[in-house]
């Protein structure tokens, strides 16, 4: 664990004590995170121990029980969705969300026009300077769409594409959004031993062409082993186990509860 | 760019055959096909902006013609001749009652004052989904037509509002269709577009993309009650007479019926909507007087062309849910394209 | 794609072939009632009656030896429809004047185009006195005023029910309820009576139970009861107000007119007063009426419905004798002719146009409700009526 990293400049999220309790049942309990640029963490546990809430309270789409969470030394705790995605933090989800009666390209582009506002009379009197930025999103996106092998369905609508292509797609359209942290909640699922290679492939290939730091949960632990720097383990909505893949696969408690039911 | 000119050369291709049409239409068509072609452009200009709200963020309401009556009557009170205020409106407030607005400012006011109206209102109903904007939305209707018959002083209460100056023509009419139809369409396609489809299509992730989901609802809202209130306006100067009762249910499943069977989202089916449901209205209606076919004589049934509207709506809902267009446009290069793989 | 434009053209095509003009010889009148929507229970009957009398004046040799010819369209309580009609009426079926509708709004839709075009307006059922002011030398009543009714009501109340105070209640949804209570109150308080407590309700209230309480909190209570409703509430009104106790008279208009009132008020509609156009009862009624009747019976299988037929009926008498005296099916002529009606027999009373009034004299029928059953109390032609 790089430790001796943690100057605040470095920093890129710090959360403390993060909890959600749903009714009173406890879904996450004192969960810690200090991550660093260009760190990529992965994230597993069984089904239910609180994974993808943690990703939930992170952009603001649940609100949190107790805790603090402090993103770009700006504190995001009480955030909405769309200010945090503002900040830089991009997303996908486990049950894909994509938009479903617009093209691929328009699902990129609904995410680049985050960063380049529009003026509404330009749009309407289509001035020259509309005409460029929607050319130059068109581009972008089709040389993005392009790098995930998905430029020829570019202008199909998303729900058309097969269910690993979505997948792919959704973490395109994360992409386009320009985040410093991404955050991929089971990026493989549902996918053949292929398909996972290519996208593990594809994971690294962005965190180092666009300097992301990357959180992905995931089931999958080849996957997890191959391209995290570190690990944490969920289970019952607490972290059991943290560090290097290689100790945390040997955990005793992670081999009880986890592993060793999947094994 | 080869892509923009020729879609520049299509749309004012096309919008020099509709003028075409509309002068051929207008110079020996008569007044009855006259108020035909009128009553399709205000249509056109009520189920553009109905779509702008209902099919690009999927909140259907169901109020739009809350929007219409506000436009219609405060075009209405601004244009009437000084003479019929002091003795149609006696109690009208000092500064309205010593107005006569000329048609274009009035009309710009109705809408804006629609506008305005839906900002208030949309402020809290956009936070609503799914049915319950549509119930909130034909609460508003409701309110709107309670405040109409009972502001005695503005709209002469339920009794009937006339001696509306008749300015609505073919032209002022079609004139702002077109500016309507070609504003929505260049929303559509541009990011505010995007960000209303995106929210409908998915609200969470819409947000997780930094799109402030409120705020572009509230903008399609807002831009669609102004057209829907220049709408009323350029209605009121057309009826020339009417009470609050024109501005209610039937007017509203009218205009609906018209978008839903056009597409929810899409503008091409919105325009194919109109012209569809007008003229096969306009056949029936004039069928259901009763005609003969050689010896086969068919008496007079009315309401039968309302019933087979109907049902025609109803088998159209159950096989064809998302409407002739669902929310595509009507491509005219790729129909000549096609066209050409077909003959060659 | 291209099925849809074929299919477009294709009704296009339907269309424009269905709009061709048809000619002929007969004397064209043009007939606009709804027939579907809400005000079809009052033109149904209107227009039926309308067609009986086209049919009779027909079988006696028709007009100037020609046949009268009713163009009609449903206007379907829609205005927009109705201004497309009126539109053909005048352009492609070329009749000589027009008549219909029994309510302000669906007059107002269709009067202009006919003034616009030089052609007459009859409405045979809008009794708002102060239309023909909007549609000026053009539109006509063949019913008498809702000032004419109001101020008989009135005088009525004042003179053999010896009424001196009134409690007004009144629709506010509606121009013709409003109109009618604002020409009773005048009338009533120009007599020496007093109104002692005005309320409102609105047009498809159920419940009137806060008004009920007001009217009983009265001390004393008022000798009468003006409520000026539409047809569709007035059953349930007096049921709720018999229900409570009160079994002072109650008066109103010819919106009482409808056989709802008995069915919904039962018992409670004894002591109610009304006034109308004439009394539709076969026994009862005058001998126009009985005759009326009668014809009506034989062609319709059914009795009239209410007073509205035989004012759709009334009114082609009107313009058959106005043609007659103009010796002239011409649109200016039949004006003329029109305006000079003198002592008119009909079935809902004499017509009477004075010199520049489009509205009629014409006595007013006050039906009262006694032992369950319709009775014509008088015949009314008020002394003095409210301005509209």
């Amino acid at each position: 664990m790089p430790v001796d990293m943690s100057q605040s400049s470095h920093v890129l999220l710090e959360v403390k004590n993060l909890s959600k309790s749903f009714r009173g049942l406890m879904a996450l309990q004192n969960y810690n995170v200090q991550l660093t640029e260009g760190e990529i963490l992965g994230i597993i546990g069984p089904n239910g121990a609180g994974k993808s809430t943690v990703f939930n309270l992170l952009t603001g789409h649940l609100n949190l029980t107790k805790g603090s969470i402090v993103f770009r030394n700006i504190d995001i705790t009480h955030a909405a969705p769309e200010e945090i995605a503002g900040l830089g933090i991009g997303r996908t989800f486990q049950n894909i969300r994509l938009f479903g009666s617009m093209s691929c390209i328009g699902n990129v582009i609904a995410a680049m026009q985050m960063k380049e506002r529009q003026s509404l009379l330009g749009a309407i009197l289509n001035l020259s300077h509309f005409r460029e930025q929607e050319k130059r999103f068109a581009m972008q996106a089709r040389t993005l769409l392009a790098l995930f092998n998905l430029q020829e369905h570019a202008d199909s609508p998303a729900l058309s594409l097969s269910y690993g292509d979505q997948r792919r797609l959704e973490i395109v359209r994360a992409v386009a959004l320009k985040p410093r942290l991404l955050l991929l909640d089971e990026p493989t699922a549902g996918m053949n031993p292929h398909e996972s290679a290519e996208v593990i492939n594809l994971i690294k290939r962005i965190h180092d062409e666009y300097h992301l730091t990357i959180i992905i949960i995931e089931h999958n632990m080849p996957l997890v082993m191959k391209v995290c720097s570190r690990l944490q383990v969920l289970n019952y909505g607490e972290i059991i186990a943290e560090g290097k893949p290689e100790n945390v696969r040997n955990d005793p408690r992670v081999i009880e509860s986890y592993l060793g039911r999947v094994g | 760019m080869r892509r923009d000119r020729s879609t520049a050369i299509v749309s004012l291709a096309a919008i020099g055959i509709t003028f075409l049409v509309l002068w051929l239409l207008h110079s020996f068509g008569g007044y009855y096909i006259e108020r035909i072609v009128i009553g399709i452009g205000i249509n056109l200009i009520l189920v553009i902006s109905l779509n702008l709200a209902n099919g690009f963020t999927g909140l259907f309401s169901l109020g739009h013609i809350g929007f219409m009556a506000i436009g219609a009557y405060a075009s209405a009170i601004l244009t009437l001749p000084l003479s019929l205020k002091s003795t149609n409106l006696p109690d009208l407030p000092v500064f309205l009652s010593k107005i006569q607005m000329p048609f274009l400012p009035a009309v710009l006011v109705g809408g804006l004052i629609a506008m305005v109206v839906a900002l208030l209102i949309g402020l809290s109903l956009m936070r609503l989904t799914g049915p319950y904007i549509s119930v909130a939305t034909m609460g508003f209707l409701v309110i709107v037509q309670v405040v109409l018959t009972n502001w005695d002083s503005m709209t002469r209460g339920a009794r009937t509002f006339a001696g509306v100056p008749e300015y609505t023509n073919v032209w002022n009419v079609w004139i702002w269709a077109i500016l309507v139809l070609y504003i929505v369409w260049r929303i559509k396609f541009s990011s505010f577009g995007r960000k209303m489809m995106a929210a409908r299509d998915n609200e969470i992730a819409a947000r997780s993309l930094g799109i402030n989901v409120m705020a572009s609802r509230l903008l399609a809202f807002c831009i669609s009650a102004f057209f829907t209130g220049v709408a009323g306006a350029l209605w009121a100067h057309f009826i020339t007479a009417f009470s609050p009762k024109s501005f209610y249910f039937s007017q509203t499943f009218s205009v609906v019926t018209m978008l839903v069977v056009g597409g929810l989202g899409s503008l091409s089916g919105s325009v194919v909507g109109v012209m569809l449901i007008t003229i096969l209205s306009e056949i029936l209606r004039n069928a259901e007087r009763g005609f003969s076919i050689g010896p086969l004589v068919i008496p007079e049934v009315y309401g039968a062309s309302q019933v087979i509207m109907a049902v025609l709506f109803v088998l159209f809902i159950v096989f064809r849910p998302r409407g002739l267009f669902g929310d595509a446009e009507l491509d005219v290069r790729r129909f000549f394209k096609k066209e050409k793989e077909v003959s060659g | 794609m291209k099925k849809t434009v074929l299919f477009l053209a294709a009704i296009l095509v339907i269309f424009l072939v269905s709009c061709g003009g048809s000619g002929s010889k007969n004397i064209k009148l043009g007939m606009l009632y709804n027939m579907t929507g809400s005000q079809a229970s009052l033109d149904g009957p209107s227009s039926n009656g309308a067609k009986l009398a086209a049919k009779e004046i027909n079988a006696a040799g028709g007009v100037l030896g020609k046949q009268l010819e009713l163009v009609s369209y449903d206007g379907k309580s829609d205005a927009e429809t109705i201004g497309k009609a009126a539109a053909q009426l005048v352009e492609k079926d070329k009749v000589v004047a027009m008549f219909g509708f029994s309510d302000s709004d669906m007059v107002m839709a269709a009067a202009p185009i006919a003034a616009k075009a030089k052609i007459v307006f009859i409405t045979s059922g809008a009794t708002s006195p102060k239309l023909p002011s909007q549609v000026p030398d053009y539109l006509f009543l063949s019913c008498f005023g809702d000032n004419v009714q109001a101020a008989a009501a009135a005088e009525y109340s004042w003179n053999t029910l010896n009424a001196k105070s009134a409690y007004l209640l009144i629709d506010k949804g509606m121009e013709y309820t409003l109109l009618l209570g604002k020409y009773f109150q005048e009338r009533f308080t120009e007599l020496g009576g007093s109104v002692v407590l005005e309320d409102t309700y609105q047009t498809g209230d159920k419940d009137f139970s806060a008004q009920i309480t007001k009217l009983k909190a009265l001390k004393p209570a008022p000798d009468m009861l003006f409520i000026s409703s539409g047809p569709d509430d007035i059953g349930t009104i007096v049921k709720q107000v018999r229900d409570a106790g009160i079994t002072s008279p109650i008066f109103g208009g010819d919106g009482y007119d409808t056989p709802l009132l008995m069915e919904i008020a039962g018992k409670g509609a004894n002591n109610v007063y009304y006034t109308t156009h004439s009394l539709m009862d076969k026994n009862a009624g005058s001998p126009e009426v009985q005759k009326f009747i009668a014809a009506y019976e034989a062609e319709y299988n059914t009795a009239p419905e209410n007073a509205f037929a035989g004012l759709g009926y009334d009114t082609v008498y009107l313009l058959a004798d106005a043609i007659k005296r103009a010796n002239s099916a011409d649109p200016k002529k039949i004006r003329e002719a029109l305006q000079t009606t003198k002592d008119l027999p009909g079935v809902t009373g004499s017509i009477t146009f004075e010199p520049g009034s489009p509205i009629p004299q014409k006595g007013v029928a006050i039906i009262e409700i006694q032992d369950d059953a319709l009775k014509l109390a008088a015949e009314v032609v008020p002394e003095k009526v409210p301005a509209p």
